[in-house]
């Protein structure tokens, strides 16, 4: 019997409503992907085509859970979906949290697999092993407040889980993301947009059945042991009190927060919009995950006559409020929290949402677009009258919503008049809300991610420059000096590459950056632990570091496959030129040894020095043969 | 005289009453090394900040300097 994992997979082919299960779902299988990135990696390079147009019924999207997803121990609750990305071209991923992955594996299934496109709307309705392919006409253009009541009413259940778009994803919005229970996104590279495009609306879960596990006692004796600890580790404390926005004005005072479309590093506006100030103000209660005790989600209420915000859409996390905050010269905590409502109703990536309002905002001040462009509105860093709108206009496709609905980097191509040099992108894909001008390990990140500028790619090397409980946590890996932020000779490209290595793991298992060292508290040896309760392997951390080099590699071979490589690797030109301010004014990139560090990392992946592409040897030493 | 101000649940982490307090300064000492002796047993899980700036914890303190004590960060 399987332990930790359900051994089940579902395709579901919405072309003609076929409905099987995977075959081979076995303990080798599951030790070598272990779900998440792995799944979807696998999958991708034997299924799809890389020359296939990413909104056409042949592209898959693949929902992924990992052998960690559902364990009864915070942290344990992630999955990701991927698909080829209609944003990026190349691999496309956004992981989730909540509680729509380990519903689906008390449901009995690992994962699903979306071929084909329905006719006409269509939900997918899981009840454990019964599983249905029901109509959406009459849920297609409503949000996902109105969609999730609904489904929920017809279904007789409220307790069903719902992964869903709204209309974003439904007029292929290229970011439009993917959202559970209202308020947590399987966010990036555009996945919400695959789902709209396969007339898929909802996929809503309930799932009854226990999952089983080797050692039930140790896995629950390691979920007391953290609900204790979590709260003398400030890393995991600090989120249970602020959130994640609690470090808004660690950055700001750092001279590294994203500010007016990355032209500074320090918002004069910070200590309205941070997380201490969202705790003293409009912070309704603190949620978390499933199992999870750290609630590090925001729930917060905005009652104002001209402004109301729902507390049912949760809260803006610190990315959103940085998107629509500081790099929109906005200090309006109560309209960031309305922007982050939206988008979880519309289905829109707040990240890209706000960079690519930030983009048009600096376009229209260089004169690149005007009122005739914007239908009358006034595009100026700071002002609060045009966000809301925008989010509107993006998301139903209105007016230059539709040019900007293409993500940054599309649209200046189309706008033209020098507007290139404002789209912010890696592969594509819009910076998220870190400034690697102060972290050049975050800038090797942001070029060398699969998806496109990611800041979920490693843990960022600001956290590694003393020695102390921090650094010791990852001395198992290997990485036994503290290194500067400012570093990017060899010792950072293996320091952000054995860290990549770890995060991928993560990613795999369905494990929260925010439960396991080093962001979170739960130690190397705990998370060793907890993995051979479950599964009852003799899993080491030798193997899950293997299998987090294992998921790198196959991306990138899909990557390859798409066209996209060394030339891609690179960052925007902003991040060469000096911050002009901020704490850090006057900090750049140095690009020539920037771009010595990326051939590092090709060399030190095992990939070809020059062109990035994996060697053959390096995929034999890996198992990818497919 | 230094001027230090601690973030809340850095307080309740550390065990420190006050969220602003003065403390005299006895000869040449570091970052890291006033935040010991103020309490901080873990300097690397804060951030300082002095007089606005945030600098490293091998900076020198000075007298009539503002620090403030802010939490280590990351990700979001």
């Amino acid at each position: 019997m399987p332990l930790g994992y359900t051994g089940k997979i579902l395709r579901i082919d919405l072309s003609d409503g076929n409905i099987k299960e995977e075959e081979n779902i076995d303990e080798v299988f599951m030790r070598k992907y272990f779900g998440g990135k792995g799944f979807i990696g696998y999958y991708l390079l034997k299924e799809v085509n890389p020359d296939i147009d990413p909104l056409s019924p042949v592209n898959k999207l693949i929902f992924a859970t990992g052998v960690m997803t559902g364990l009864p121990v915070s942290g344990m609750c992630r999955y990701a979906v991927g698909a080829k990305s209609p944003l990026t071209g190349g691999y496309g991923q956004a992981e989730a949290g909540g509680w729509w992955g380990p519903e689906l594996k008390m449901a009995g299934y690992d994962g699903l697999i979306i071929e084909g496109k329905a006719e006409k709307p269509v939900y997918i309705y899981i009840k454990d092993n019964e599983v249905k392919i029901k109509d959406a006409s009459h849920l297609w253009g409503r949000t996902t407040d109105q969609a999730q009541k609904l489904i929920r009413e017809e279904n007789k259940d409220n307790r069903i889980r719902i992964a869903q778009i709204g209309p974003a994803g439904e007029n292929l919005v290229s970011y439009a993301c993917i959202v559970n229970e209202l308020k947590h996104a399987n966010g990036r590279t555009g996945m919400g947009a695959v789902m709209g495009s396969k007339n898929l609306k909802a996929i809503a879960v309930r799932g009854t059945q226990k999952l089983q596990f080797k050692d039930k006692e140790k896995i629950l004796g390691i979920a007391r042991w953290f609900s204790g600890y979590f709260k003398e580790n400030p890393l995991t404390y600090g989120l249970y009190n602020w959130g994640t926005s609690g470090g808004l004005m660690n950055f700001n005072k750092s001279g590294i927060l994203p500010t007016r479309n990355f032209r500074e590093g320090s918002f004069e506006g910070a200590e309205k919009i941070w997380g201490k100030t969202m705790a003293e103000t409009i912070l309704k209660k603190r949620e978390g995950c499933y199992a999870c005790v750290i609630r590090c989600k925001r729930v917060v209420e905005v009652d104002r006559e001209d402004l109301k915000v729902d507390p049912e859409l949760g809260g803006p996390e610190y990315e959103t409020i940085a998107s629509f905050g500081s790099l929109c010269g906005i200090d309006d905590l109560e309209l960031i929290s309305k922007a982050n409502e939206l988008c979880n109703k519309y289905t829109l990536d707040t990240i890209s949402t706000g960079m690519v309002i930030a983009f048009a905002m600096e376009c229209y001040e260089n004169g690149i677009i005007t009122q005739q462009d914007t239908g009358g509105l006034k595009l100026t860093f700071g002002n609060k009258d045009v966000v809301l709108k925008l989010i509107e206009m993006i998301a139903k496709r209105q007016g230059i919503g539709d040019i900007l609905a293409m993500g940054s980097k599309r649209a200046a191509k189309k706008i033209g008049k020098g507007a290139e040099q404002y789209a912010l992108t890696v592969k594509n894909q819009e910076l998220p809300m870190h400034e690697p001008r102060g972290k050049y390990g975050v800038g090797l990140a942001y070029a060398l991610s699969d998806t496109g500028a990611d800041h979920m790619q490693a843990a960022h090397d600001t956290m590694f420059t003393e020695e102390g409980e921090v650094l010791d946590s990852i001395k198992p890996l290997g990485i036994l000096e503290p290194i500067d932020p400012f570093d990017i000779t060899q010792k950072k490209v293996r320091e952000f590459m054995y860290l990549q290595f770890l995060w991928s793991f993560y990613n795999m298992a369905g494990i929260c950056d925010f439960a396991a060292v080093p962001r979170g508290s739960m130690s190397l040896g705990k998370v060793v632990e907890l993995m051979r309760a479950a599964t009852g392997w003799n899993v080491s951390l030798w193997e899950m570091l293997k299998a987090g080099e294992r998921g790198l590699t196959m991306s990138r071979l899909f990557n390859t496959r798409c066209g996209i490589g060394a030339r891609e690797d690179r960052l925007p030109r902003r991040l060469h030129q000096a911050l002009e301010g901020g704490t850090l004014k006057g900090q750049k990139i140095p690009e020539k040894e920037f771009k010595q560090a990326i051939k590092t990392y090709y060399a030190m992946m095992g990939w070809d020095k020059e062109t990035g592409i994996p060697t053959q040897e390096k995929l034999a030493e890996l198992g990818i043969d497919f | 005289m230094v001027h230090i101000k601690i973030t809340p649940y850095l307080r309740e982490t550390f065990n420190i009453t006050k969220e602003t307090f003065e403390v005299e300064l006895k000869g040449q000492v570091t970052v890291h090394d006033f935040l010991k002796q103020i309490g901080i047993k873990k300097p690397e899980y804060v951030l300082v900040v002095i007089n606005g700036k945030a600098l490293p914890k091998t900076t020198p303190i000075k007298d009539g300097d503002c620090i403030e004590v802010l939490p280590v960060f990351e990700g979001g």
